[in-house]
């Protein structure tokens, strides 16, 4: 097995056995995005001289006897809507096409005290908004299982690189299902963690009430090592909570023997692909097989979540966006005045869909609809969340559906914002209640492509899910996923 | 499909607001798909949420504070390390009375 | 018809803490362009707000100093408009939840005392300074913008439109910033921009309880100014109402130069700030126990201060008020009161030589040692140096932090009354001015006194005059 197939706990006591360097790994995957590149397009900007020059200075610390975090030598993609320091982070916007920013994002800084080496930022949707990554001012990224069709979004860039094998884990940001969508469609593992769990500090805000940064990873082991070293609270992000951080990795072998799970109806609606809904009911039928208890539950306003997300999201993107004015930092261009050269600036630098949404927030937030539309999300917020609280009662565990069908075709959805965005419909409900939820690959459909299952936990009880998703990787045989790239597709 | 007129008569409104400039092509899309997501999004609405508290963050945030202390500042060539509206030790702005009429 | 103004003021005060608001950027004022800065209070792509405890506690103290209801629980909300002092294009400020709401303050007024009401307090971020090529904003073809200011924490006081005058807003405004120096949130100089007031006024016929339509007035950078402007602003608002002219709402500026109000825009609909709340933030809560805390630490205000020592001491209300004027010089003057009882004395010195020379040394009243003052008040009631000498030394003293007593001894400044020194001198100005000699033996009473007056110079005043008397009439 070559080392860019590997998992990151393989690569991860290979290292410590010494049995492989640093550079070794690193290389691999440098390798590996050489010849996939090209075709999938995960990245913005590769950076193997610094990944290179990370994974030297492991090695040295390795022979030297230093203490080493497990990760230490093993690679990493990070979503290029989160900052590294020295390294350009464009957000897929042309605004941000040259921003370079000083400090590394507090995640970023974590990664690499652990001395995880930076292969690159990945491809995203413009700002992070989208389902899809076609609308990267760049390049849309393709999926590794088949290049005609989407990675997913946001954080395609991130799932597509660790599918196709060019970085054994990525960083992604889901702020309405962004990390679990794209693993869906990729075959990944990828985790929403609770709001507050992870720290937002240097993560460019799309919704600052929903952002999280999530691990992308083969396996669910792979995401709670991963998750392990980026929980906690931060010093620069007051969101973050104090909760303890507990052992994720030591969760893992407890099976699900006496979970309580409740299989969500409202995820499984008629018009979703009969592919998918079958996985969820063997996913379940396996859960409940193996020692878990398994009831249907339903979430009753989460009807409502389209409408509450997309207001929410929009009203605090059109601040958060504000900044993009083009006189500290990013794009600028020339203007008579003030006014003409903010407009200009905006109007040249910013995507469709960007602009839509912050003209959209613009007017909820108008003093005269602010209560009709922003208050009234809030509320409806409110609602969604106590679904969530007393579906917790009954229940450790949620499952459905992340997806209502897998992978669509690029350019399918390009025009139609709705449609793009009810393809959301089952993950962003989980956001505003600020719980976590992973997604984990369960099957394929007849074409060949990836489903992904949700499981969603209480908040700051990522181990419950971890366990559960665990167990059905293992169930569903040991070995990651793998696509077979080819140029043509399937 | 109907369109909602409201939108196309506030989108300069917007645009001010928001700072956009949008060209004409541009404006009739953005219309057009504004006006989509509207009737959607007007659905929130309907939902009697009578005496229902607002929930601006999703779970409970500890009071946290930063102590009263100077921390280091960026040095010059970070603070304009990416801007090209650097004059000097500041930042240069066009003209900012511009749309204001003067003396009136 | 006769009107009567009304005007309500809205005042901006930064708040003296190390770090600013939001990030641990120094505030020291003066500091080279752009050097305080961060990626967080440059609104850099990322970057979150972190509260500064020191800020809250600043604006609690305040806001308790100011009588208000300081609220359990605050939310901090973001004001969004696009200016290029703002790097975030919103502010950090409160809306719907202030810190604080109502509170008054008790002003002496030339009709007599009254409370002028308040009608909220809030915390939030001061933005950058903006240096406009040309005279000003208006004819500028661009503008400079320094960050070091962005994100230093601001209080914002609104009052009720219940002033009636410029004078009464000056009054008002005086009054306010003695009581925030003695809170000792702030430096409140309106100079350095630390104290900063926009005002509304609008007229209404005298007597009657409507609202006018009003101007808000701007740039108002000096004490004077608020009185000036806002007198000018009552006097061009009349004479239109006169003329059977209309008014309008709009915003002016205060020209300094010109001692007029410039009408900048009209103000046809407000601005649409589109407030909600900070998802950065959590809300500011605030136990009751911390406030009751805060209140007990409250120091002495100025206007209990005031009638304390006017009582105590038998002070004038000017007296009085020139000596709270600062809570270190009331500190001063009740701690060198403490032993020295001739309190005539001590106040004529406190608010006359030692004010004086505070204010030329620009150093604070808590710098000098009131001790030093007795002392040297001492040394001239016995006699050990004169008048004159006492100025010098409270001069000397106030500069260098040098005791009196051991001035005098460097400098031998103290009274010359011994035999050995005075009689060269005696001698010297008997030969020196024979024509008065010649004179007071004649029995001329007054030649006794030239004599002496030369002696007198010649000691720069510090020849005991009656030790002088004695030996020349010995000698003659």
């Amino acid at each position: 097995m070559k080392l860019f197939e590997m998992t990151a706990l393989e690569l991860s006591r290979l290292l410590q056995k010494k049995e492989v360097s640093a550079v070794e790994v690193t290389q691999s995957f440098i390798e590996r995005a050489g010849e996939v590149e090209p075709l999938v397009q995960a990245y913005i900007t590769r950076t193997p001289e610094t990944a290179l020059a990370e994974a030297e200075a492991v090695d040295e610390k390795r022979k030297r006897g230093e203490a080493l975090h497990p990760l230490a030598g093993v690679p990493l993609a990070v979503k290029d809507n989160i900052c590294s320091c020295g390294v350009r982070t464009t957000c897929a916007s042309r605004f941000l096409e040259q921003y370079i920013p000083p400090e590394d994002a507090t995640v970023v800084q974590k990664a690499r005290a652990a001395g995880m080496p930076l292969l690159g930022k990945t491809n995203l949707d413009e700002f992070a908004m989208g389902s899809s990554t076609e609308s990267s001012a760049f390049f849309p990224t393709r999926n590794p299982w088949n290049l005609s069709r989407v990675p997913g979004g946001s954080s395609g860039g991130s799932a597509a690189a660790v599918s196709s094998g060019s970085a054994p884990l990525a960083l992604g940001s889901d702020t309405g299902g962004s990390v679990r969508q794209p693993a869906a469609f990729c075959g990944v593992v990828g985790l929403r963690p609770t709001y507050g769990r992870v720290s937002r500090a240097g993560l460019i805000a799309l919704a600052s009430s929903l952002d999280q940064a999530g691990p992308f990873a083969l396996t669910a082991a792979d995401a709670a090592l991963f998750l392990q070293l980026i929980a906690g609270q931060d010093r620069a992000d007051f969101t973050t909570s104090d909760e303890a951080v507990p052992s994720y990795l030591a969760a893992l072998p407890k099976g699900v023997q006496g979970l309580r799970v409740g299989l969500l109806v409202e995820n499984v609606p008629d018009h979703f692909d009969a592919e998918i809904i079958t996985a969820i009911q063997e996913a379940a039928k396996n859960l409940a097989d193996n020692g878990a208890v398994v009831e249907e539950v339903s979430l009753p306003h989460t009807g409502a979540s389209l409408e509450a997300y997309h207001l929410i999201c929009a009203a605090e993107a059109s601040s958060n966006l504000g900044r993009f004015d083009g006189v500290i930092f990013g794009r600028s261009a020339a203007g008579e005045n003030i006014n003409e050269m903010y407009s200009r600036s905006r109007g040249e630098g910013l995507g469709p869909e960007v602009k839509r949404r912050l003209l959209l927030g613009t007017y909820i937030l108008c003093e005269s609809r602010y209560e009709a539309y922003y208050m009234q999300a809030m509320r409806v917020r409110t609602l969604i969340r106590r679904d969530y609280e007393s579906a917790f009662k009954r229940f450790d565990l949620l499952l459905g559906a992340v997806t209502p069908t897998t992978a669509f075709k690029l350019g399918e959805k390009l025009d139609d914002p709705l449609a793009m965005y009810h393809a959301d419909i089952c993950i962003l409900h989980g956001p505003l209640a600020g719980v976590p939820a992973i997604s984990v690959p369960y099957g394929f459909d007849s074409g060949g492509l990836p489903i992904g299952v949700q499981l969603t936990a209480a908040p700051f009880r990522e181990e419950i899910l971890f366990r559960a998703a665990h167990f059905l990787e293992q169930s569903r045989g040991p070995e990651p996923l793998r696509p077979q790239l080819s140029p043509s597709g399937s | 499909m109907s369109v909602e007129p409201e939108i196309e008569q506030e989108l300069d409104g917007l645009c001010a607001l928001a700072c956009l400039h949008l060209e004409a092509a541009e404006k009739k899309e953005i219309a057009r798909h504004l006006n989509e997501l509207l009737k959607v999004l007007r659905r929130i609405q309907d939902i009697d949420t009578t005496g229902v508290e607002p929930t601006v963050h999703p779970v409970a945030l500890p009071a946290r504070f930063r102590e009263d202390e100077v921390e280091a500042s960026l040095s010059p060539e970070h603070v304009f390390g990416n801007t090209a509206n650097r004059s000097d030790q500041y930042f240069h702005v066009p003209r900012i009375a511009g749309d204001e009429p003067e003396d009136v | 018809m006769k009107y009567e103004a009304v005007i309500g003021l809205e005042i901006h005060v930064e708040l003296q803490t190390r770090s600013k608001i939001f990030c641990g950027c120094s505030t020291a004022f003066g500091a080279e362009p752009n050097t305080n800065c961060c990626p967080g209070c440059l609104g850099l792509p990322g970057t979150l707000p972190v509260l500064n405890r020191r800020a809250v506690e600043y604006a609690v103290r305040a806001a308790l100093a100011l009588n208000c209801r300081v609220q359990g629980k605050s939310v901090f909300a973001r004001k969004n408009y696009f200016y290029p002092d703002l790097p975030k294009a919103y502010q950090i400020s409160q809306n719907e939840q202030p810190l604080a709401w109502g509170g008054y303050l008790e002003v002496d007024f030339p009709t007599g005392s009254r409370r002028v009401n308040l009608q909220r307090v809030h915390l939030e971020e001061e933005a950058g300074k903006l240096i406009h090529a040309g005279d000003s904003i208006m004819s500028a073809a661009y503008s400079l913008v320094d960050y070091n200011r962005a994100g230093v924490p601001l209080l914002e006081i609104v009052t009720a439109p219940e002033l009636h005058s410029g004078r009464e807003a000056r009054l008002f405004l005086e009054e306010l910033r003695t009581l925030l120096l003695y809170t000792g949130v702030s430096d409140v100089k309106m100079e350095e921009g630390s104290l900063r007031c926009d005002a509304n006024i609008s007229l209404r016929p005298a007597g009657s309880a409507g609202l006018g339509i009003r101007t808000e007035v701007k740039n108002l950078n000096s004490f004077r100014a608020v009185e000036q402007a806002l007198n000018y602003e009552a006097e061009r608002q009349a004479a239109i109402l006169a003329d059977g002219g209309e008014l309008f709402t709009a915003t002016c500026h205060w020209d300094d130069n010109r001692k007029a109000t410039v009408v900048m825009r009209k103000k046809e609909e407000a601005a649409d700030y589109r407030y909600f709340p900070d998802p950065d933030l959590p809300p500011l809560i605030l136990e009751r126990s911390y406030i009751e805390a805060m209140r007990e630490q409250l120091p002495e205000l100025p206007r209990e201060r005031r009638q304390r020592l006017r009582e105590s001491f038998n002070l004038s209300d000017d007296e009085a008020a020139m000596l709270t004027a600062t809570r270190e010089l009331a500190d001063f003057f009740e701690a060198a009161a403490e032993s020295y009882r001739d309190y005539r004395n001590l106040v004529n010195w406190v608010q006359g030589d030692l004010v004086y020379r505070l204010r030329e040394s620009g150093k604070r009243a808590d710098e000098i040692s009131p001790a030093m003052l007795v002392e040297l008040l001492e040394l001239l009631d016995a006699g050990e140096i004169n008048r004159p000498v006492a100025k010098e030394l409270l001069a000397e003293m106030v500069k260098s932090g040098v005791s009196p007593r051991k001035l005098v001894q460097q400098r031998g400044l103290g009274k010359i009354s011994d035999q050995e020194s005075l009689l060269p001198l005696v001698e010297q100005v008997i030969a020196e001015n024979p024509d008065a000699v010649e004179n007071y033996r004649k029995g001329k009473e007054k030649a006794l006194a030239f004599l002496v007056g030369k002696v007198m110079a010649m000691t720069r005043g510090r020849a005991d005059p009656q030790e002088l008397n004695r030996l020349f009439r010995e000698k003659l």
